[in-house]
């Protein structure tokens, strides 16, 4: 009895249901749509644009699921600041040759994900329009994991050569020839860490003692010779960082209190310049600091992160400023007044059109525009932990 | 890895700073707080987000040690002068153990901190623990002495699962290995 009423109200349901589609269908003009293609993937200009950046997401808290993330730092809404994404895998070094038009990533992979196994090291090369993997080549598995800095990896000899920045805690530089995509070999830099590409074919290595060893390649991107320097730093008392901001041949290291050592990096020979000083009257207890603290522009001008009331252990503070230099003539030419505190500076674009970001200590990566040091507005991509933004270098 | 993250360590002085001139972000409102030595050092926030210890509901702990003074599941704990990641201590180790089935780094680099519990200096190695993705917990950065990547031996940058079976870096601890000479 319950089961033949149970049925009955069912197709009673039933008739409802259709009827009230029909009413639907009948009463509602449909949208017009053309059928749309299934499958569709996107694609990039082969060139991007000159403000466009790669910002790294370190992806601190799962370092096996780092990115790289192209972006259109001044594109207004979500969906066109985020155009397309690389991976890039444990603590890795990211690199970009725009003559041959290739992103490259260092970076290394465990067959048994995060509890290990064997460790392969890649330098994986990416198209740029399709972001799809264009070759790799296998490397020592020896390159430094760790925080990152420029000078973890180098582009030598017009772009012929790439260096990978190897410590296990042996210290060596691995050389990929990107035009064949092979591995060439492993130059020893022993007691010196680093490469800061210099001349036609050459890398310079900061040692431990504050001397600099260069590394000469031959043709075919062996190691041809070494020179070294004196010391030419005090690495106890007054550090260089590890990465410079380069222009125009110089690259120009601040130190952790407020100093900046120029070496000519365009000869095959590196020569240091005259020191000089980041600060002025009033300056006092004003450091340089951050995870990445000067970085220079297309036009040759530097940009330094500045923190306050600086002293021993400060020099990864976040700053409040940004102080611009005219690198060459070693003269500060403004002080920038951030929006908010923070730890990376970068900058992209040419003339007018020149931009810096600023990863800031909520992990988003604010945007000024330098024609009028300007804040223009905050990217939120996704990431965790954005520590790096590759432009103009 | 003694790794990482610059996410944190402004000084108090600096702290004001924010709040004069960033006061539109509410920045302070967001800040949990740890104190080293005299100095307030704020958690910036991915730092709070990943806290367990300084600015969470949980209860302060010790050593059990009134000659080791402080929690070891904060940043102000007088041993993490110099370190550089998440403590272990959060993590199911402790300030001088490694969490179950991680593996401790044989090599590290040491740094000096004082005790304040009797004024002397003492040598800190700071092992990590290795084999397991990022513990996430009481992340920790704090640079008395830490010098650049050129010198190993006295940097926390570096991801210091060398030489064990898995590079991948869990969290920090911070052994004593004994009295510093001048």
């Amino acid at each position: 009895m319950n089961t033949g009423i149970t049925m009955i109200m069912r197709k009673i349901m039933q008739k409802i249901a259709w009827l009230s589609l029909l009413s639907l269908t009948a009463t509602t003009a449909a949208a017009e749509f053309e059928p749309e293609a299934v499958g569709k993937v996107e694609t990039l200009p082969a060139t991007y644009p000159d403000h466009w950046v790669m910002v790294h997401d370190f992806s601190f808290f799962h370092m096996m699921e780092g990115e790289i993330i192209i972006t259109d730092p001044l594109a207004e809404h979500l969906g066109s600041q985020y155009k397309g994404m690389i991976p890039a895998s444990f603590t890795a070094a990211y690199a970009r040759s725009k003559k041959r038009n290739e992103h490259y990533v260092a970076e290394s992979f465990f067959a048994r994900g995060t509890r290990g196994g064997e460790r392969t090291d890649v330098l994986t090369i990416w198209d740029p329009a399709t972001l799809e993997v264009s070759g790799e080549v296998i490397i020592p598995p020896k390159r430094i994991t760790g925080m990152p800095k420029t000078t973890m990896i180098g582009l030598i000899g017009d772009d012929r050569f790439l260096g990978v920045y190897n410590f296990t805690p042996g210290q060596s530089v691995s050389i990929v020839d990107l035009e064949k995509r092979t591995f060439v070999g492993e130059i020893p830099t022993a007691g010196c860490a680093f490469l800061i590409p210099n001349g036609k074919r050459s890398f310079t290595s900061i040692c431990s003692n504050g001397s600099m060893l260069t590394s000469h390649l031959d043709r075919e991107g062996k190691l041809a010779g070494t020179t070294k320097t004196p010391v030419l730093f005090d690495p106890d008392n007054d550090p260089i960082f590890e990465a410079p901001a380069t222009a125009d041949g110089v690259a120009y290291f601040p130190t952790f209190w407020g100093n900046v050592m120029p070496v000519d990096v365009s000869g095959k020979d590196i020569e240091v310049q005259g020191t000089w000083s980041l600060l002025g009257d009033g300056d006092e207890g004003w450091r340089p600091g951050g995870i990445r603290p000067a970085v220079a522009d297309a036009d040759g001008m530097g940009y330094f992160l500045m923190h306050p009331e600086g002293g021993e252990g400060s020099h990864k503070n976040p700053g409040s400023e940004v102080w611009v230099y005219d690198l060459a003539a070693g003269k500060r030419l403004a002080k920038i007044e951030l929006e908010n505190w923070g730890l990376t500076v970068a900058t992209s674009g040419r003339g007018d059109d020149r931009l810096m970001f600023v990863t800031n200590v909520d992990m988003g990566v604010d945007v000024y525009r330098l024609s009028t040091n300007e804040f223009v507005h905050t990217l939120n991509l996704g990431g965790t932990t954005p520590f790096m933004v590759h432009g103009a270098e | 890895m003694s790794l990482f993250d610059r996410i944190s360590t402004l000084t108090e002085h600096a702290t004001r700073g924010i709040a004069r001139r960033s006061s539109r972000r509410g920045f302070l409102g967001v800040l949990g707080a740890a104190l080293a030595g005299t100095a307030s050092i704020p958690l910036l926030p991915v730092a709070r987000a990943s806290s367990a210890g300084a600015g969470s509901d949980a209860a302060p702990q010790t050593t059990g040690n009134p000659g080791d003074p402080g929690d070891p599941t904060t940043c102000d704990y007088w041993r993490y002068c110099g370190i550089d990641g998440f403590l272990c201590s959060c993590c199911g180790g402790t300030q001088n153990s490694c969490p179950p089935g991680t593996e401790m780094s044989p090599l590290t680099w040491v740094g000096t901190c004082r005790n304040p519990a009797d004024g002397l200096n003492y040598v800190i190695s700071y092992n990590d623990c290795c084999g397991k993705s990022s513990c996430g917990r009481c992340i920790c950065n704090r640079n008395e002495d830490d010098r650049p990547v050129y010198r190993p031996a006295a940097n926390n940058d570096i991801d210091w699962c060398i030489g064990t079976t898995s590079n991948v870096y869990n969290c920090s601890t911070a052994v004593i290995l004994g009295l510093a000479t001048e």
